[in-house]
């Protein structure tokens, strides 16, 4: 945060400039918060996931009738859905941070994000519609 | 010092990971004959090669992410905390990842 500070080590003054517009800044702070967010909510239900791959929550094998069967049951179903629709969140925000430090020239550096989030966005539309249509042909 | 490089890296890995949990998904909405040809590939040296390296850069994101969540708390700042939990960390996602495989192999 710009501001004064005093540094713990050295004790001089340090001024700190920011040159983010304020909507920017509360755009960068509501990124901060999500991302943590979606962080615990990925440990919760990526473990959950992790579970069922070692067996552990009903999937019986990953034969294409039983994994067919498992996500097609509704509880089952929400919770990949909220998982998938997480992560893909979580990583487009990750993702904007790597190319806001590494991609320095101004346009090639929105291109590219606008690029990231709506391949982000097409992952999480076709997980949603994939796991409604594995609940209807089930 | 070498996490924060590898929380990015396994990060970019993670996300083309989740590109291929999404072709899975897809294809078992699709149909069985594609979903099994899917898991055919899977079943190859390369594809093990692939899946326990996603395994790792899952267990060792979430790990780091959790020492994340402690900073962002105030606690472990200290030299020493920040090397053990560092530390703590990979033994983590090594023995997961490692747990994980013996189990379902």
């Amino acid at each position: 945060m710009a501001g004064d500070y005093v540094c713990g080590g050295c004790n001089r003054r340090i001024l700190v400039v920011c040159d983010m517009s304020a909507s920017a800044r509360q755009a960068a702070t509501g990124h901060w918060l999500i991302q943590r967010v979606s962080a615990v909510m990925i440990m919760l239900l990526g473990g959950w996931f992790i579970a069922t791959l070692l067996g552990l929550t009903g999937l019986e094998n990953m034969e294409y009738a039983s994994v067919k069967a498992f996500f097609s049951q509704p509880i089952n179903a929400a919770l990949i859905g909220l998982l998938t629709v997480t992560l893909a969140y979580h990583s487009s925000l990750g993702i904007q941070v790597v190319l806001e430090d590494y991609v320095h020239d101004r346009k090639l550096n929105r291109v590219s994000l606008r690029m990231s989030q709506l391949a982000h966005s097409l992952v999480a539309l076709a997980c949603v519609v994939a796991i409604v249509r594995i609940g209807m042909i089930a | 010092m070498v996490l924060s490089i590898l929380h990015r890296s396994t990060g970019v890995a993670l996300a083309i990971g989740l590109l291929m949990l999404t072709v899975w998904l897809v294809l078992i909405a699709t149909d069985s004959s594609a979903y099994e040809r899917f898991v055919a590939l899977i079943n190859t040296v390369f594809g093990h090669i692939l899946m326990v390296g996603w395994t790792f850069a899952f267990f060792l994101h979430f790990a780091n992410g959790v020492r994340h969540l402690v900073w962002d708390l105030g606690h472990g700042f200290e030299k020493h905390q920040a090397d053990r939990s560092a530390w703590l960390a990979i033994t983590f996602a090594v023995a997961a990842t490692a747990a994980f495989w013996w189990c379902v192999t």
